[in-house]
């Protein structure tokens, strides 16, 4: 069987991620897969179990060398893959030679890009800021095109974020886990609760949904909010006084935490400005909402687009207070059982169309032909 | 002049030294047995109370230990405290605290909850404490203002223990360990103070010989070096240990005027600076006050509030590219420049105090320079080594053993907490290089869970 060593970016106590079920679960059944994690905290090398290493972070840089220290066999590896981190990428690279490994590179999320959004948001990005983005992009850029294969999480994103890497390039989105889904618990009464999980800042322009509901001439919703930054979140509902009792904030922990609390409610929100960094993938959240069935109340882009059908798996609309206003006044005026027909077919259609199951069995095809 | 032949000689009589002493004398057949002390007491330097955190390492809230780490400490932890049990020290030199490790923000609050249930299982008394749990236990963390009315607004977490032994006086702990030595067996065990060991030779019939300052020789048929930077001085001049260098790290404190924590409180270490995370610890030398710190700055000589010793750090050092490798690598990382810069200005009068309490105020918000004055002559040096071969400093504690009959140990903190245990490594290499009779069933009974 052939190996793959994934070297993430990600934290030893990551669990929010799309990482799990993809390489710790279906892409072994292809191939063994070690994984690496970085800890900022202890300050040795770690042997979770056979297939996972915690490396303290202060060795990024010099990681094949760390991970041979520590009884690692590198040669034993036919890929290694790197996630999202050039000067980690750089590192393997340089020793691709000696242990004869396909060099991958994948690409998650355009980090970069979203902190230069937050950084023009708050008016901090000048003109040097964009020039440094700019040969950031294209040194990057130079790198990735040294790899064997890129693994964008989408199409869009590769040509959007990346567009000059012309190396063979492998789709690795993130999908819905076909073990993994839960039921929706529907709750009596006429209420109708909707969920909104994830980031909020300046750029994901949530207020834009507050004064969507502020302005809906029924109260009989309730908004649940899950979000690492309950400070942000709880500053930007002080602002509406009005809707502030129908909203709650909640900081779930842990991915079982998250779905639990997803699956209390009737209706994901997944509404987000319609720019490139985040309609050019579908979002997470997105997938999340549909483990539980539920449905989804979705930016109209060309993404989302591409995978729903409005009213028949997902609802959509413009990012604009008045749109999302009327489509809210939409769906508190539809029935439970309408309201649960669109989750059962949007789970299903994730199923169909972005399944891990498939995509692992997509991804190992793949690597054999590099 | 004076002479002397033992069968094992141990030079430096700080913790690790007495340690090793106690274990040869107790539990093995060992002929005769010689301690060399530079100074008039025991414990004069690193293990001395004043000089460090006083802190047992177990490995519950040394939050830069990894889970394999924490069961290695653990049971040397668990030596030290069977010591003092055995010997009915407790309250007498060993104490009992509250302790934790606080995570502030997001980002720490996750670590330590995720961390909490990693170790639950080696450590089953630790609790996970949240802010309302923490407003009566440690109020002092968990308010921005004196008066205690306003929460500070990062969310904060802490796991720790109020049931455990945390807190030694390794200073009178190394009294004891010598003590009990003496009190343990017939055989000559004899302690020399004020003998300073300025080389070490092999002879050919395979014994050592140790010259000291005053002229005094003594040989012996195993030598161990437990004499903290000063090991890896006596190792360069016999030519052992060139692939390693010294840096000295001198740690400074702050004490609070007043009664301030009512125990032990770590923050979640920096993995490139684990050496160097503050905390907060009710000293058991000052009628409880709350000791800041440790700062961390290096220091060009091996000894602290001792004359000299600035031409041994420089030989110590053994600077060639190498080391001028390691410390472009390390100050090329802006975390620890900044470190290293921060600290130095921890050392500058007038704006000392200001500076610190920027930085203690992330374990008590409403600490104010009014609160602390620099605890003189309060602090050690810690002897880190510097590792040429790998081009890169190793964190903790470093031994050279050339398997000919002596081994030279530097022992930074966690050092005094794992001193039986070090011991017990060095007491097993010396009975096989010797063939001694080794009561390891008393040993493990006495010592060890």
């Amino acid at each position: 069987m052939q190996k793959l060593l994934y070297i993430t970016d990600q934290d030893e106590y990551v669990d929010h991620s799309f990482i799990a079920p993809l390489f710790e679960v279906y892409l072994k059944k292809y191939m063994t897969v070690d994984i690496v994690y970085f800890t900022d905290f202890k300050s040795d090398f770690e042997q979770k179990d056979a297939h996972r290493f915690t490396v303290p972070s202060r060795y990024k840089n010099s990681i094949i060398s760390e991970l041979m220290h520590n009884g690692v066999d590198i040669a034993s590896y036919d890929f290694v893959m790197v996630r999202n981190n050039i000067n980690i990428m750089k590192h393997v690279l340089k020793n691709r030679e000696t242990y004869h490994y396909k060099a991958l590179y994948r690409f998650s999320f355009p980090k970069r890009s979203i902190k230069m959004c937050c950084d023009k948001a708050d008016n901090k990005a000048g003109f040097l800021s964009h020039m440094f983005h700019r040969s950031k992009t294209k040194k990057e850029t130079k790198v990735i095109n040294q790899c064997d294969a890129f693994l964008p999480t989408s199409q869009s994103m590769h040509q959007t974020f990346l567009p000059d890497v012309n190396i063979p390039s492998i789709l690795c989105s993130p999908a819905i886990n076909p073990d993994m889904l839960y039921d929706n618990q529907q709750h009596t009464g006429t209420q109708k609760r909707f969920v909104y999980a994830g980031t909020l800042d300046k750029v994901r322009e949530f207020e834009t949904v507050l004064d969507a509901f502020d302005a809906l001439e029924s109260d009989n919703w309730k908004l649940l909010i899950s979000t690492r930054d309950s400070l942000y979140a709880q500053k930007m509902l002080d602002r509406y006084p009005t809707i502030r009792r129908q909203v709650q904030i909640f900081s779930a922990k842990t991915k079982a935490s998250l779905l639990e609390l997803i699956s209390k409610a009737d209706i994901g929100v997944a509404l987000l400005p319609d720019i490139p960094i985040y309609n050019s993938s579908t979002p997470v959240k997105i997938f999340d909402y549909y483990a539980s069935a539920v449905p989804c109340l979705m930016t109209d882009s060309g993404h989302t687009n591409s995978v729903f059908t409005d009213c028949v798996d997902a609802w959509f609309c413009d990012f604009t207070q008045q749109d999302i206003s009327q489509k809210l006044a939409y769906l508190l005026s539809l029935s439970k059982e309408e309201v649960i027909a669109v989750g059962a077919k949007g789970q299903q259609r994730l199923l169909d169309v972005k399944n891990y199951k498939t995509l692992a069995k997509n991804i190992a095809d793949a690597l054999q032909t590099l | 002049m004076h002479k002397n032949h033992y069968d094992v000689l141990i030079v430096g009589g700080g913790i690790s030294g007495s340690a090793l002493f106690y274990e040869l004398a107790k539990y093995t057949s060992v002929s005769s047995l010689c301690l060399l002390e530079k100074y008039e007491a025991l414990a004069t330097l690193n293990s001395k109370g004043t000089s460090n955190s006083q802190t047992i390492h177990i490995g519950d809230i040394e939050t830069n230990y990894t889970l394999e780490k924490a069961k290695v400490t653990k049971r040397t932890a668990k030596m030290v405290e069977k010591f003092c049990l055995q010997y009915d020290l407790q309250d007498k030199i060993m104490f009992s605290h509250q302790k934790m490790a606080l995570g502030v923000g997001e980002k720490e609050v996750h670590f330590i909850e995720n961390r909490y249930h990693e170790f639950k299982e080696l450590f089953p008394y630790l609790e996970l404490w949240d802010v309302e749990k923490l407003k009566t236990l440690e109020p002092k963390i968990v308010y921005l203002d004196k008066a205690q009315t306003k929460v500070r607004p990062e969310p904060i977490v802490a796991m720790g223990t109020n049931t455990q032994y945390t807190t030694v006086d390794y200073g009178a702990m190394s009294e004891a360990l010598s003590t009990q030595a003496q009190k343990a067996s017939d055989i000559p065990t004899d302690i020399f103070y004020n003998t300073q060991v300025v080389d070490i030779f092999e002879k050919e019939d395979k014994t050592f010989e140790v010259h000291c300052k005053d002229g005094s020789i003594y040989t012996a048929n195993f030598v161990v070096v437990n004499a903290g930077a000063h090991s890896l001085f006596l190792a360069h001049r016999m030519g052992y240990g060139k692939h390693m260098g010294c840096l000295p790290m001198a740690g400074s404190f702050y004490m609070t005027n007043e009664h301030f924590l009512n125990g032990k409180v770590y923050m979640v270490q920096n993995n490139k600076l684990p050496f160097a995370a503050l905390h907060g610890d009710p000293d058991i030398l000052a009628e409880g006050k709350t000791r800041f710190g440790p700062t961390a700055l290096m220091l060009p000589k091996l000894e602290r509030f001792k004359p000299g010793t600035y031409w041994d750090f420089f030989k110590t050092l053994n600077f060639d590219f190498h080391i001028v490798k390691i410390f472009w690598d390390l100050l090329k990382d802006s975390d620890i420049r900044n470190y290293v810069f921060k600290n130095f200005l921890f050392e500058v009068p007038l704006i000392n105090k200001g500076l610190f309490v920027q930085d203690a105020k992330k374990i008590v918000p409403s600490l104010s320079v009014d609160d602390i004055t620099y605890a003189k002559g309060f602090g050690g040096v810690r002897p880190q080594v510097l590792d040429k071969e790998k081009e890169k400093l190793m964190l903790g504690e470093a031994s050279i053993n050339p398997g000919n009959g002596i081994i030279f140990n530097m022992t930074p903190s966690p050092g005094a907490t794992s001193c039986l245990g070090n011991a017990e490594r060095d007491m097993r290499e010396i009975v096989a290089h010797l063939g001694l009779d080794f009561d390891e069933a008393s040993f493990l009974d006495d010592l060890t869970e």
